[in-house]
């Protein structure tokens, strides 16, 4: 018989013993989850911490899933540090499970398998629906009544637009409230701008001409590439883009709060054509709407760019925060500045739309045995004092962002701050030793209430203090508007759930081949085709809706 | 070599076709190459782009990164683990049923046949897969890598194509012999089909290689991660990232975002293994069979 | 009696056969059940028995505004990856065994199928890097003076085919030919001896002697590659596509992804992946009978 045979069925034979070894040390395998048991007997003594908590008798426990795709590791890492000091100094074990999956999947699974932790955060309105008509979440709103002072008080008037029809709380709010910081805006390369004499930018004209003076000044990098006046990623919201124009969030709000969509709307049309003539001129990198953010990272910090319409972030993380890594010869000028302007016509722009209802929900499901605890701690990190702590993270450490005394008395570590006020604070590094906005469960994105100034966002404190935040913030601080009431959810069951994706695929492509019709005609011809159709589509029930959805909120604040 | 000429059309031949392979060899080397060098380049520099076959900062940074994180090393011995098991299982299993739906006066043989084939076409989807799971008792356990895929009807129909094309008449004097049928499989079929386990052995140890979803799916707790999965979320933290609508914390995400080279050389990490296995089955189909060798 | 006789003689392989059918009845065949949603509106944790609404979930996607469109998207790719990505292999495997140097042939089939281990999110950076507006492939063209303008290749929709079918090739042709490579080695030696005593050549052993031996193995990849010929890819489409290309790169998948599972409509996505299978598995038996009839082979 062959060798070769005896070969196979060795492996085989190896394999089977392999596994029925496994079978013996798979269960001793430790989690990736970086908890130490919790001590479940504490003393029976009263204790209140400095941050006027008072220690619960048993630990509390909260494994909550967060219903957002992230890496478990980075996360497990992250949170180890922050994990064992709130056991500590609070009694609470605290631990935040991320998966990798879809997150809207991996919810459906544990619905559908009864297999769910006590807290879920980061459900959307449909989820918890859903969950909600399955009878898996608890109505919260009685616990508030009876263990959330501090709910009740962060969120005042604002606590009635969470509840339903029938005055039931199915989930808290997370990331609510107004953070008057800009996403969304124009760049200009600082240095080549100072260099042409800084001419000033009121309209998009100006900034079109602006840019067309500096590629013309550089028309090509070091190495010989073009250079383009105007460059975005395929990120880009058409819908922010068009704020210039005065239409917020691609909607044209008229003195009744009736929306018009932007393809309906004059506005509309000559913003499209605006970019159009970038395009049309050679002006605008024609990869403009295919790049993702890493391809188009490596041409923006090439230095092939002069003008970018996109989120702030952006141009510093492919521009100067690259630059400083690279360029021996670096000076702080060479970066990009936010900067706003407004179309003649337009009263505003409205560049950064913020949303002061949260981003989403946390809910209690069922399995919850002490749900009372569970409000108690997250009412604790509503409190102005307990969202510094879950925002900023341990206090008192050589990397903390911030040190307590005591007493509410606080202030922020001077070397960390001057450490992001050079630029060079390791995000990565400090916040795996001070676990900073690891447990996002419950507290505000906006100002703390009671100094009206600091929020959760260490690095977001400081506006003032530097130089160059600063100056964005001056630039375009008057295009952030609160779009709050302008929110719609479009659940499973809403009829133009799938209309309106419909109509966003239809815009998607749409837009696109308007901005890079090769002449004015056609991009003219190429919108107007693209309205008829949309209208077609049933665009004009989604301006309906949308309408009334924005009134009853409006009526809902009033 | 030889002093018998040969025709001007086969030497030709013989040039056009190395030359042909050569220029598909660049072709599919580049990639990889080009993996290569960005994984040995400094991070930051890569950033910038314009790396093709040499690095330009040259860097270990990135292996260090990965090896740093000392469950990698676990997630290998899972995975291989999981390729031992899984492929030797399925394959000893699924070449039985191939041999079984290839003996010809077998009754069951069509019934089988088509009882496995429908199974390529529906299923039930993802929710009662993973119920069925759960109430097994598979789920956050290890041989839910190796029972469900068991069998695949893919690989049966491919292997049952080749036993059919063996001599039937050997089988039929062993089992005149009195060999029982199980003994047939792994004295005579097994050793005469090496060919095409060993191709079947690649398919399936490369799918066992590289799952990642059913890890992620049935064993959520991470007890028993594969490399894949590490090496997955290194890959996919963009798109990950790209869901948050909060621009202030993409910004940090951004800032602590695993480098391009990072991500290079996780590609290297999962393809290097396999690499280095491949050549030890190659001679399984290089030299080619006498089957004269095993009747006699 | 007949009966008893034959089970006798089978008894053997019905027994074990019998495993391997409770394997296929538990964990194949059990959750099918699951299919039932395609004709509700189920959403997840409700029972499995309420919210008929019979074909409206298949009327609905006749009646899509793209369905066109996507039917066309698909047809057009799984041909393009027919007609070009199913012989690619075969050939690849002649070409390879034609090879006389062992460490060439070794080396080439190594390296042949590395592209399958790239996975598509790199694919799709590569190409970008490379069909940008300023990649290789453009500076090339542009410096030999074949085009004066750079190409938008991965930015207008008529070369997204091309792309895909390529990219498709190139990843998979190298993996693809492992199997036909087995079944090339799997030949009898003494055939190509015989052949050689008849006085055929080398594209006369190939054409005789080769080619005939691995038939059976083309023709049931055939048959299965045509079942799937609705299945023209998911992952390489949202990497490669971008809106520009949405009117070449929709395909079913992408379409009923976006539809039914994004936007919490399973019941949808459940409806037209039954749709599939059903058409699917009723191409695999007509082409199984056509081959049976015309070929002399079948698979069942």
């Amino acid at each position: 018989m062959s060798r070769k045979g005896s070969v196979l069925g060795t492996a085989m034979l190896a394999s089977v013993m392999l596994l029925s070894a496994c079978g013996g040390n798979s269960s001793g395998n430790n989690s990736g989850n970086t908890a130490s048991e919790g001590d479940s007997t504490t003393p029976a003594v009263e204790k209140v911490n400095e941050f006027g908590w008072k220690l619960p008798q048993k630990t509390t426990q909260i494994h909550f899933f967060q219903a957002e795709k992230g890496n478990p590791d980075k996360i497990n890492r992250k949170q180890a540090a922050f994990h064992d000091y709130l056991l500590k100094e609070f009694n609470v074990d605290i631990q935040r499970s991320s998966l990798d999956v879809d997150p809207k999947e991996k919810l459906n699974l544990m619905l559908v398998s009864g297999d769910y932790p006590e807290v879920i955060a980061a459900m959307d309105e449909s989820q918890i629906s859903q969950w909600k008509a399955q009878g898996k979440i608890i109505d919260l709103a009685p616990l508030v009544d009876k263990y959330g002072p501090n709910l009740k008080k962060e969120l005042g008037s604002r606590y009635e637009t969470y509840l339903d029809a029938d005055g039931k709380l199915w989930g808290l709010p997370r990331g609510w409230g107004y953070l008057p910081i800009p996403d969304f805006t124009a760049h200009i390369r600082w240095d080549w701008y100072q260099e042409i004499g800084a001419p000033e930018i009121k309209t998009p004209d100006d900034y079109y001409n602006v840019l067309k003076q500096i590629v013309a000044k550089h028309p090509t990098n070091d190495k010989g590439e073009k250079n383009y006046a105007l460059s975005w990623n395929s990120d880009v919201r058409i819908d922010s883009a068009l704020g210039f124009w005065g239409l917020k969030d691609g909607y044209k709000e008229d003195g009744d709060h009736n929306l018009t969509h932007w393809l309906n709307t004059a506005e509309g049309k000559e913003g499209l054509l605006y970019y159009n003539r970038f395009f049309r001129e050679g002006l605008m990198d024609p990869d403009a709407f295919i790049n993702k953010f890493d391809d188009w990272k490596i041409k923006f910090s090439n230095e092939r760019i002069a003008g970018h319409i996109g989120p702030w972030w952006q141009s510093w993380n492919a521009g100067h925060e690259i630059w400083q890594k690279t360029d021996p010869d670096y000076k702080e000028d060479k970066r990009f500045v936010q900067m706003a302007f407004k179309a003649p016509d337009a009263e505003k722009a409205y560049l950064s739309a913020k949303n002061t209802h949260g981003w989403n929900y946390t809910v209690i499901t069922d399995k919850a045995k002490n749900a009372e605890e569970i409000i108690k701690f997250l009412d604790f990190t509503v409190s102005p004092i307990g969202t510094r702590l879950m925002g900023w993270g341990i206090p008192n450490l050589p990397e903390s962002y911030w040190n307590y005394e005591g007493d509410g008395k606080w202030s922020f570590n001077e070397t960390q701050k001057q450490t992001l006020l050079d630029g060079k604070l390791d995000f990565e590094k400090t916040e795996t030793a001070n676990g900073s906005n690891s447990f996002w469960l419950a507290y505000p994105q906006g100002l703390l209430s009671d100094d009206n100034k600091s929020t959760a966002w260490f690095d977001q404190n400081f506006i003032a203090d530097e130089k160059w935040k600063k100056l964005m913030n001056d630039n375009v601080k008057d295009t952030i508007y609160d779009n709050t009431e302008q929110r719609v959810s479009f659940t499973n069951e809403n009829p133009l759930t799938i209309k309106n994706q419909q109509v966003e695929d239809l815009v998607k492509t749409g837009f696109v081949k308007v901005i890079m019709s090769q002449s004015e005609d056609e991009a003219s011809r190429n919108f107007d085709e693209l309205r008829d159709k949309a209208n077609k589509l049933g665009l004009k029930d989604l301006e309906q809706y949308r309408t009334e959805e924005y009134k009853k909120n409006l009526a809902l604040v009033k | 070599m030889t002093s018998r000429s040969v025709p001007w059309s086969q030497r030709l031949f013989d040039i056009v076709n190395i030359l042909v392979l050569s220029l598909f060899g660049i072709a599919v080397a580049y990639p990889f190459f080009n993996l290569l060098a960005l994984s040995l380049n400094d991070g930051a520099d890569a950033a910038r782009g314009g790396i093709y076959i040499f690095p330009r900062v040259f860097s270990l940074d990135a292996y260090k990164l990965l090896f740093e994180n000392s469950k990698l090393l676990e997630g290998f011995g899972w995975s291989a683990l999981r390729v031992a098991v899984g492929t030797s299982t399925s394959l000893f299993v699924t070449g039985l049923l191939a041999y079984i739906v290839s003996v010809r006066h077998f009754s069951g043989r069509k019934f089988l046949r088509v009882l496995f084939l429908v199974t390529m076409y529906f299923n039930g989807g993802l929710i009662p897969t993973y119920l069925l799971m759960v109430k097994l008792g598979l789920t956050d356990s290890f041989h839910v890598y190796w029972i469900p895929s068991l069998i695949s009807a893919y690989y049966m129909l491919l292997m049952s194509s080749y036993i059919s094309e063996l001599p039937e008449a050997l089988f039929e004097s062993a089992r005149i012999d009195g060999a029982t049928e199980l003994k047939i499989y792994i004295r005579l079929v097994l050793p005469m089909s090496l060919p095409v386990f060993a191709a079947i052995f690649i398919y399936s140890a490369v799918a066992h290689w590289n799952s990642w979803f059913d890890v992620v799916l049935y064993n959520s707790s991470g007890h028993y991660d594969t490399l894949q999965v590490y090496l997955r979320r290194l890959l996919l933290e963009v798109e990950a990232s790209q869901q948050i609508m909060d621009q202030q914390l993409l910004h940090q995400k951004f800032n602590s975002l695993s480098p391009l080279t990072l991500r290079a050389a996780t590609t290297i990490v999962v393809t290097a293994p396999i690499l280095l296995v491949y050549p030890f089955l190659q001679k399984y189909f290089i030299g080619g069979l006498t089957i004269g060798s095993v009747k006699g | 009696m007949n009966y008893l006789k034959r089970f006798s003689r089978e008894r053997q392989l019905w027994l074990l056969s019998l495993p391997i059918i409770l394997w296929v009845l538990l964990f194949a065949y059990y959750p099918m059940y699951g299919l039932v949603i395609a004709f509700q509106n189920y959403i997840p944790g409700q029972s499995l028995f309420g919210n008929w609404i019979g074909f409206d979930n298949f009327v609905r996607f006749f009646n899509e505004p793209d369905f066109w469109m996507i039917i066309r998207n698909t047809l057009v790719i799984s041909m393009l990856n027919l007609l070009i990505g199913f012989p690619a292999p075969i050939l690849l495997a002649l070409l390879l065994s034609e090879v006389k140097s062992k460490v060439f042939k070794k080396t080439i089939q190594s390296l042949s199928y590395v592209p399958y281990f790239i996975s598509w999110v790199v694919v799709a950076s590569i190409l970008f890097t490379l069909l940008g507006s300023d990649g290789i492939i453009n500076e090339l063209l542009v410096r030999f003076g074949w085009i004066d303008k750079p190409i938008l290749f991965l930015g207008e929709g008529k070369y997204f085919w091309g792309i895909l079918t390529s990219a498709n090739l190139w990843k998979d042709v190298g993996f693809s030919s492992i199997i036909y490579l087995s079944a090339i080695a799997g030949i009898d030696k003494e055939q190509y001896e015989a052949g050689r005593v008849d006085g055929l050549g080398r594209f006369g052993l190939v054409w005789h002697i080769t080619l005939p031996n691995i038939r059976a193995t083309i023709v049931l990849l055939f048959i299965l590659a045509l079942g799937g010929i609705l299945n023209a890819g998911f992952e390489q489409q949202l990497l490669l596509g971008s809106p520009n290309t949405r009117d070449y790169h929709e395909v079913i998948d992408t379409y009923v992804y976006r539809f039914g599972v994004q936007l919490g409509n399973y019941s949808y996505g459940t409806a037209v992946g039954l749709m599939k299978s059903l058409i699917g598995l009723t191409l695999v038996i007509t082409a199984n009978r056509l081959s049976r009839k015309f070929m002399q082979t079948s698979i069942f």
